[in-house]
């Protein structure tokens, strides 16, 4: 099996003659084609590789700038929140009449104008701050008069315009119950080295 | 293109083979190594390289061992007798694999390695297609004879 026989060796010596058929002409014209082709087929087979290499790469860059960007915009977008929340609203509590008995009745504060909140431009809405007054209790209470004792009350009973701009109270300085007279020296106090002297008699 | 002719099937399949083995000798030319051998048996290996190429595009080599089998006897007498173009005929006449296999072997002088090797198939498969081809090839000298 792993040698060549005799008959094997005769068939490979008669083909070696067997005559070729004249196809050369139609061969060499297959070959000249072939040959012609492949000048412009190195070129079209490296473009691709090319292409796919700076594709490959690009490929990275794109997805590192989206990554990238999408770390800004996250980042930026947790960065605002607290800003809006953080975001002054003011809101002024609404003044309200005092229970108090009729025979007490509490003169309504005066007439403000209405603190308005700029509304900015998106996300705060705009807020009208208006002290909402019951309409009967309004109309009850009567205008305070000018000489009346509850007037030096008036004070306590009218809100303060910003609690956070408010100034806070001077304390008093010095010492109770003395007063700016009392450091004054008067004409008929005369210092003792004025004194007339005692007669010795 | 006599090499081309023993694995094609007719004449312009092995125009064919030898024009797309030009092309390859063409475009390999600088591959070329005189120290490793002349220049006929790397254009005679080209050929049969494509030639095979050509085999496995048209066939398929399913893997199959030989048991044991005997040696056919074939009357030296009957193949002188006959013309060359009708043994190539009796040749081609073979399956395509046990013709392969039977002309790498037999005429270009391929061990069962090199042939399972180049075929993708076992020593086995190599050895199995041999012996078909001898046992086909017998028959058919013994009914020219007759």
């Amino acid at each position: 099996m792993n040698k060549t026989t005799p008959y094997e060796q005769l068939i490979t010596a008669k083909l070696d003659e067997i005559p070729v058929p004249d196809m050369a002409d139609s061969i060499w014209a297959s070959i000249e084609m072939q040959l012609d082709a492949v000048p412009s087929s190195p070129d079209n087979i490296q473009q691709p590789k090319k292409t796919i290499k700076f594709n490959g790469k690009g490929w990275y860059g794109i997805a590192g700038v989206a990554a990238l960007s999408a770390t800004l915009w996250w980042y930026t977008s947790h960065k605002e929140q607290p800003t809006e929340k953080t975001t002054p609203v003011i809101t002024v509590p609404a003044p309200q009449a005092p229970i108090m008995d009729s025979s007490t009745s509490v003169p309504p504060p005066e007439k403000q104008p209405l603190p308005l909140v700029k509304p900015k431009k998106d996300t705060v809405q705009f807020i009208e701050v208006a002290p909402k007054i019951d309409s009967a209790t309004h109309e009850i209470v009567p205008a305070p008069k000018a000489d009346s004792p509850l007037l030096k009350y008036q004070s306590i009973f009218i809100p303060p315009r910003d609690s956070v701009s408010m100034p806070p109270p001077k304390k008093s300085r010095g010492v109770k119950g003395i007063s700016d007279d009392d450091y004054k020296i008067s004409a008929g106090n005369k210092d003792s080295t004025g004194q007339k002297p005692h007669s010795p008699s | 293109m006599a090499i081309a002719m023993r694995y094609a099937i007719d004449e312009h399949e092995a125009a064919d083979i030898l024009g797309h083995s030009f092309v390859k000798m063409f475009r390999s030319i600088h591959s070329f190594d005189v120290s490793k051998g002349n220049f006929h048996g790397w254009l005679k290996k080209i050929i049969i390289n494509e030639s095979l190429d050509h085999i496995k595009q048209r066939s398929r080599f399913s893997s199959l061992e030989l048991g044991a089998a005997e040696e056919p006897f074939v009357d030296n007498s009957i193949i002188e007798k006959t013309d060359a173009a009708a043994i190539l005929r009796l040749i081609k006449q073979l399956p395509p694999a046990t013709h392969a296999v039977f002309v790498l072997y037999a005429i270009d002088g391929y061990t069962h390695k090199e042939i399972a090797a180049q075929l993708s198939i076992s020593e086995g498969t190599s050895k199995w297609h041999l012996s078909e081809a001898r046992k086909i090839l017998q028959q058919k000298l013994t009914a020219i004879k007759n």
